[in-house]
């Protein structure tokens, strides 16, 4: 995308409601929040806004409507929509879609916006697969697939207890400085809780795992040319964009926990003209530990069995050499549903507007922000998805 | 089996495979043009656009990942063992590990095992071979 590469799309505000556990309240209470907040930080109003890219939010997922609903509810007007159904990925897959639409004319300031109250309600249904050959088989979620796929990668490498542990630690130091942040998961953290904690499906321990909760989050994009002149100084140019889903779809690969990061992880950075080296925030899509360590691996950080002392060797704190998820990622911040993703693009996004607050970053000139979307049978992850941002 | 287990509802592309099933025999969707084997069955040819035949697996295969669940699927009594196996005719199955304790190595070589009857379909699971 040519249009990201020469820095004409622009994100001028986000936001983030608290994260709550079973905050009772619903996906569009907690949307009309977060617009009110996002609009506010932006100067604009509701007649501003001409575009919206959402996210399927698990608490709303039987609604067909879900866009009409949130626009009318939320008072929009819009000349282009959108839905995105890419589980964890969809938050980073909306700046490019919305990026898109807006160089294609069809809109010029989108508000991307994630919703969920899944700690509060979830009625989605699983079709396909899932109840045919995976659930009667055993399969009780997504800490299953993550359990094989650390078997996998234990039996090449050996487990990676010591990194896990780390990146335990300290994200819950980023969430223990991050406000918004759920409550629930404000207490400090030493390794060996993190290697005391029950397993789940071995070697996934409770602490490898997300919490679900409530919250939403939204950024505004819009042209740079529109942002400059209405006088916005500090922005977050999306430079580059890759994704993919299905990665290795006829099982070519036999090591399973091989992503499709090793394709959109260069290929992005090569986008942004950037080596790994250069980046200065790592803000990865993180359901479990072992994930932040397998895209350390396959964006090209470290070398393949590399993550664990790429870990171990750099601190990867808010004050670190090598920042990672400094909010405290979705493991210490929570995940809210399907907004999960917006919590590590809000974070790689304040960072570089400046607003991080106790926990801003010095150099953070750029950011890496990934996302992953659904789970795969007999594999790893449906949507393997790289943004990368750059402070202006 | 135990009840409140999910059991799997046949459709009109997995008929004939859950027919087999009760039979005790597992199939496989076969690209007659390169031998390659699918799994789990789909409506479409992975490996070319004529239509799969079905072929019965030999029902041997590796162990490449394994874990044990201590959190279960409603109806199954925690901790049992779910791995991945990889068929001697290529494809990868989920499903569970029966005769096996937690310490099993993958590499491990197994053999296709029927879970005992219950409600729904007859259902396939692995065992140390």
């Amino acid at each position: 995308m040519k249009f990201l590469r020469e820095k004409g799309i622009a994100i001028i505000a986000c936001a983030d409601t608290k994260l709550i556990r079973r905050s009772g309240r619903t996906a569009m209470s907690l949307a009309g929040e977060v617009l009110t907040q996002v609009l506010d930080r932006a100067g604009f109003g509701k007649q501003d806004i001409d575009g919206l890219a959402m996210s399927v939010a698990l608490s709303e997922a039987g609604n067909p409507f879900w866009t009409n609903l949130v626009a009318e509810t939320l008072g929009l007007s819009l000349s282009w929509t959108q839905v995105t159904d890419l589980g964890g990925a969809s938050s980073i897959g909306n700046i490019a879609r919305a990026a898109a639409a807006i160089n294609a004319g069809l809109c010029e300031t989108v508000v991307c916006l994630a919703a969920d109250a899944v700690s509060t309600q979830d009625i989605s249904l699983q079709t396909g697969y899932r109840p045919e050959f995976a659930d009667p088989f055993g399969y009780s979620g997504p800490p299953v697939v993550f359990g094989l796929l650390s078997s996998a990668y234990a039996h090449k490498y050996g487990q990676p207890d010591k990194a896990l542990a780390k990146l335990a630690v300290v994200q819950r130091q980023g969430a223990l400085a991050n406000p918004n942040a759920c409550d629930a998961l404000k207490t400090p953290l030493t390794e060996a809780d993190y290697l005391k904690s029950r397993m789940i499906a071995d070697p996934i321990r409770l602490l490898d795992c997300v919490m679900r909760c409530d919250g939403a989050n939204a950024v505004i994009v819009t042209t740079t040319e529109r942002a400059k002149k209405m006088g916005v100084k500090r922005m977050a140019h999306p430079i580059a964009y890759r994704e993919i889903t299905n990665f290795d779809p006829r099982q070519e690969i036999d090591d399973i926990t091989i992503s499709g990061f090793t394709v959109t992880g260069p290929m992005a950075l090569n986008d942004a003209g950037m080596r790994p080296s250069d980046v200065d925030l790592f803000q990865p899509y993180d359901d479990f530990l072992i994930a932040i360590l397998l895209q350390l691996e396959h964006i090209g950080f470290a070398a393949p069995g590399g993550g664990s002392d790429f870990i171990l060797s750099h601190d990867i704190g808010f004050r670190g050499d090598f920042p990672i998820n400094t909010g405290g990622g979705q493991i210490s911040a929570g995940q809210p549903g399907l907004a999960g993703g917006g919590v590590n693009l809000i974070e790689g996004v304040t960072q570089l507007l400046g607003a991080a607050n106790e926990r801003q970053v010095k150099r953070a000139r750029n950011a890496v922000v990934t996302g992953i979307g659904s789970m795969q049978y007999a594999r790893n992850w449906g949507t393997s998805a790289v943004l990368v941002l750059e402070a202006a | 089996m135990m009840a409140g287990r999910a059991h799997a509802k046949p459709s009109d592309v997995t008929v004939e495979f859950w027919a087999a099933a009760d039979r005790g025999v597992l199939l496989l969707q076969n690209d007659a043009r390169t031998g390659r084997c699918q799994f789990f069955p789909r409506p479409v040819n992975l490996f070319g656009e004529t239509k799969s035949q079905w072929k019965a697996a030999s029902g041997l295969g590796t162990l490449i990942a394994v874990t044990t669940v201590r959190v279960p699927a409603p109806g199954f009594e925690a901790p049992y063992l779910v791995g991945l196996i990889k068929l001697a005719e290529g494809p990868r199955v989920f499903a569970r590990l029966l005769n096996a304790g937690p310490h099993v190595a993958l590499g491990q070589k197994v053999r296709l095992a029927w879970e005992p009857g219950g409600e729904g379909p007859r259902l396939y699971a692995f065992e140390p071979a």
